[in-house]
């Protein structure tokens, strides 16, 4: 069955006046010269040409991607996005996974937005102790980035590290602490504030563009998507069709170039007019956006206790866990009060497979030598503590040789979370960039 | 409504098409529906040749009439039950997906949605050993999730790997692009030369409320009709490839389905999945939120993931015997009764085929259930919709009376009642019958696209 005419992402003016002029397939397209359409249409040239070039589709023999290239490209992957709780990345899989949507609901104070700092810091953990080394965008609706936290944050992550390199002796990770100081990581976080809907709309179509000119970046946080629409945007049909159109370019831009979304969204009360419980906390902006993230963690309060809720995911089940936050950021809540036990290695793909091993005999992929699971060897080291750890709850600030690294930034709108720091402690900005405080 | 062009039928000729536009007579219809008498005095044109030339056309691009009794045959030569991976939801499909069809799962957000159709993709893939084309435009499929399904059916590694093989997973964000992947597949089915040894049984696509819900609304009215050309197109594809297409929808706040009323007549069968979450409701300040409880057990492990869906015959069978929905641990009453019925094994009539009424509700199987702890969260799913299955209202004719409609409305009651006790045989031979008997045959109008 030939394609429509009517289906093609045309104009509305030129699909009426080929269906006016009989045309209802793509077939009968074929065989007439740009002019010939032109004239039978009453159209420009050029526009006859665009029509013609679209019915013509693409030609040539198309190959998909099966399931097990997939699957070997997911593999191949080197490194997580640890949330440095182990709780949480149980919780979530091996870390915050890569390419898909992950939102974070919650009411207020409960720990959204400290959870996108850690994440902002965790994402450039370098390679040789088990992270991405990759940097953050962070577009801010409420205006509530803190770099101040963002500077203690990655003050303990750099402690952390230290304290790992040290223990085990290696050449790189040595070598890679030189330049992990908190201005480096500072100044890998693109810091994007956007006052209403529209910003925030036009800022995710410049979302692609950007991320192609920074190929390091691999994690975007959106805190909180929830505020400028629920205030911005009346009717809530429009509002609907604005946040779905919006979680696909994400969904899009993540799959595209294997980003790590995530987003934050408020609570919202539901009432139920016919059962015992009267009321009960629900994500807001409706049911149709819970269809847009691929896992949904809800974080709540129970007294002073926080935890953790998984209600959506493809891949892991739900589950609740709990967490805390100290000074220095997203932690475990210590199960002894002296020493936080051991806690368990970061769970790696590998786990998460219920064998151990990949399909390896495959004649026709020429990878099929590669197909090994990465070693969990590296991965655990994020999170062991040696006996002779002080207690985390003193937090230690490592002064580490601090040399200005602040990475020009080429988007007009962006300043990074370095600039904001200097201008919040009043210090002057000594390189001129192209980029202008807003 | 075919353009006239020069050498579309023998007789045609490029003076002809011009002086017929002339008259204002541009596509087949105009030429089918215009009075030729008058035409041929208008057009000065001798008026067998346009006589000739609307009987060639006709013939040509008209529709072919086939009997019931053909098409009934065509039917069962070429329809193929594909069985879903999940039994429960087998018993609730009458015995599978059938291909020539488009079965719709709907549900709230975390229902399960991806998982089944996961479960579907790898159930053909393994035991089929058919190939599977999946369209996902939220990225949320996740390879891991297969191989996991996958290592479940198959232990011989070769055999995981050439299983995945067969499922080809394509992403499109947006509507347009979902409409671009499903016309280069059907150009792709259509060559007759690719040497392929396996054929493409399923069609997945997860799912398209997320792509063509921001065309819907008031500034947009045509977002209706992209739909409806997906639609013309899947069932295309379906019928004449001999494919089960599944399609994901979600649901609105009101908890209906999404997509409007149009969409609603598309899918053959409609499947509605939904949650019961349990755990004790928590008091905080005055508020009562609706909590899945901090538990001392981790997450449903993967293993038991794939025991959600995979589930034997007996397991399934116990789970319904001795748990019943509206006890829970805790006493909490919060989990009423509010289906009207679970279908169990015993009801399945003797003819195997799992006789279902549209409204039945099944449970997929809870998390711990298998583990003997609390029940986390009972899924169901609910057959909302179905062509083979009938529901329980009573079927009243509301045409006159004459011999021939008398006949037809035999035939319609015999099917019908055929269709309750679930043996086709019966609908068959009543068929046979009735074609011998009644001077009005039942013709089938297929119209050629």
């Amino acid at each position: 069955m030939p394609r429509q005419v009517g289906s093609l992402p045309l104009p509305p003016h030129q699909r009426a006046r080929l269906q006016a002029a009989g045309f209802e397939t793509t077939d009968e397209l074929q065989g007439i010269g740009p002019c010939q359409l032109a004239e039978e249409l009453a159209i420009p040239r050029e526009e006859a040409m665009g029509i013609l070039r679209m019915a013509r589709g693409q030609e040539g023999p198309v190959n998909y991607p099966n399931a097990l290239q997939l699957l070997v490209e997911e593999q191949a992957e080197d490194g997580l996005l640890p949330t440095f709780s182990s709780a949480l990345d149980d919780l979530l899989g091996s870390g915050v996974e890569l390419a898909v949507i992950t939102e974070l609901c919650g009411a207020p104070g409960v720990g959204k937005t400290q959870l996108c700092l850690q994440l902002a810091v965790d994402i450039q953990i370098p390679g040789c102790f088990g992270g991405l080394g990759g940097q953050a965008a962070y577009l801010d609706t409420e205006g509530s980035f803190m770099p101040e936290r963002l500077q203690q944050m990655s003050e303990a992550v750099i402690t952390h590290c230290s304290r790992l390199a040290s223990t085990k002796q290696e050449r790189d990770q040595q070598d890679a602490l030189k330049t992990f100081t908190p201005d480096f990581i500072l100044g890998n976080v693109f810091y994007f504030r956007c006052f209403d809907v529209t910003q925030l709309i036009a800022q995710s179509h410049l979302l692609p563009d950007f991320v192609d000119s920074h190929p390091k970046v691999r994690l975007v946080i959106i805190d909180s998507v929830a505020s400028p629409f629920r205030h911005g945007v009346d009717d809530a049909a429009l509002r609907t069709r604005l946040l779905i159109s919006l979680a696909q370019r994400l969904a899009q831009l993540a799959s595209t170039r294997r980003l790590a979304v995530v987003l934050t969204n408020q609570m919202t009360t539901r009432i139920h007019p016919n059962s015992t419980q009267s009321a009960s906390l629900t994500p807001a902006l409706g049911e149709s956006w819970g269809h847009a993230a691929t896992h949904r963690v809800i974080l709540q309060w129970q007294g002073n206790r926080r935890f953790a809720n998984l209600i959506k995911s493809p891949t892991r089940g739900e589950a609740t866990v709990e967490f805390t936050v100290t000074s220095e950021g997203i932690r475990d809540v210590p199960t002894t009060p002296s020493l936080p036990a051991t806690m368990p290695a970061i769970p790696t793909a590998s786990m998460f497979l219920s064998s151990p091993t990949i399909p390896t005999s495959l004649p026709s992929t020429s990878t099929s030598s590669n197909l090994i699971l990465k070693s969990p060897s590296a991965l655990p080291s994020l999170h062991m503590t040696s006996a002779s750890m002080p207690p985390s709850t003193s937090a230690s600030p490592a002064v580490l040789g601090c040399t200005a690294a602040m990475l020009a930034d080429a988007a007009s709108s962006c300043i990074n979370a370095m600039t904001a720091f200097r201008m919040a402690t009043g210090e002057k900005m000594t390189t001129s960039s192209g980029s202008s405080p807003s | 409504m075919v353009v006239l062009r020069q050498g579309l039928c023998s007789g045609l000729d490029a003076e002809l098409v011009a002086s017929l536009k002339a008259r204002g007579v541009t596509t087949v219809q105009d030429l089918v529906c215009a009075n030729l008498a008058q035409l041929a005095i208008d057009a000065d044109l001798p008026y067998k040749r346009i006589a000739m030339v609307r009987r060639v056309l006709v013939a040509q691009l008209g529709a072919f009439l086939a009997s019931a009794e053909m098409a009934y045959a065509e039917l069962l030569s070429s329809t193929a039950i594909l069985p879903t991976g999940c039994t429960a939801l087998n018993s609730l499909l009458d015995c599978g997906l059938y291909t020539g069809e488009l079965t719709e799962i709907t549900g709230a957000p975390g229902t399960g949605k991806t998982q089944v159709c996961a479960c579907v993709a790898v159930s053909v893939a393994c035991d089929l050993k058919q190939r599977v084309f999946y369209i996902d435009t939220t990225g949320s499929l996740s390879p891991s999730l297969l191989l996991c399904l996958t290592q479940a059916k198959l232990t011989e590694p070769s055999l995981q790997a050439s299983a995945l093989q067969r499922i080809e997973i394509v992403k499109a964000f947006d509507a347009f692009s979902v409409l671009d992947e499903v016309e280069k597949f059907q150009k792709r089915l259509s060559e007759p030369l690719l040497a392929r040894e396996e054929e493409v049984r399923v069609l997945l696509l997860d799912s398209v409320f997320s792509v063509f819900s921001p065309l819907f609304g008031s500034g947009h009215a045509d977002g209706q009709s992209f739909l409806m050309h997906l639609a013309r197109q899947l069932k295309f594809l379906a019928k004449e490839y001999n494919l089960a297409v599944v399609v994901t929808n979600g649901v609105l706040s009101s908890g209906r389905e999404a997509l409007g009323r149009a969409w609603s007549h598309v899918p053959n069968v409609r499947i509605s999945l939904s949650m019961e979450r349990s755990g004790p409701p928590n008091k905080v300040a005055g508020q009562s939120m609706e909590v899945a409880g901090p538990s001392d057990e981790h997450a449903c492990t993967d293993v038991e993931i794939e025991d959600d869906i995979v589930r034997s015959d007996v397991e399934m069978a116990e789970m319904e015997e001795n748990i019943e929905i509206d006890a829970t641990d805790d006493g909490s009453d919060r989990h009423v009764k509010k289906f009207e019925r679970i279908e169990t094994k015993d009801t399945r009539s003797e003819s195997g085929g799992g006789v279902n009424s549209v409204g039945d509700i099944i449970r997929l199987g809870g998390t711990s259930a298998a583990s003997g702890g609390d029940p986390k969260s009972l899924r169901y799913a609910k057959l909302t919709k179905s062509t083979r299955q009938v529901s329980d209202s009573v079927f009243v004719p509301a045409f006159p009376c004459g011999r021939d409609s008398l006949a037809l409305m035999v035939l319609l009651i015999f099917s019908i009642t055929a269709n309750c006790f679930g043996d086709t045989w019966l609908m068959r031979r009543n068929i046979e019958c009735l074609s011998q008997n009644v001077d009005s045959k039942i013709y089938l109008n297929m119209a050629i696209n």
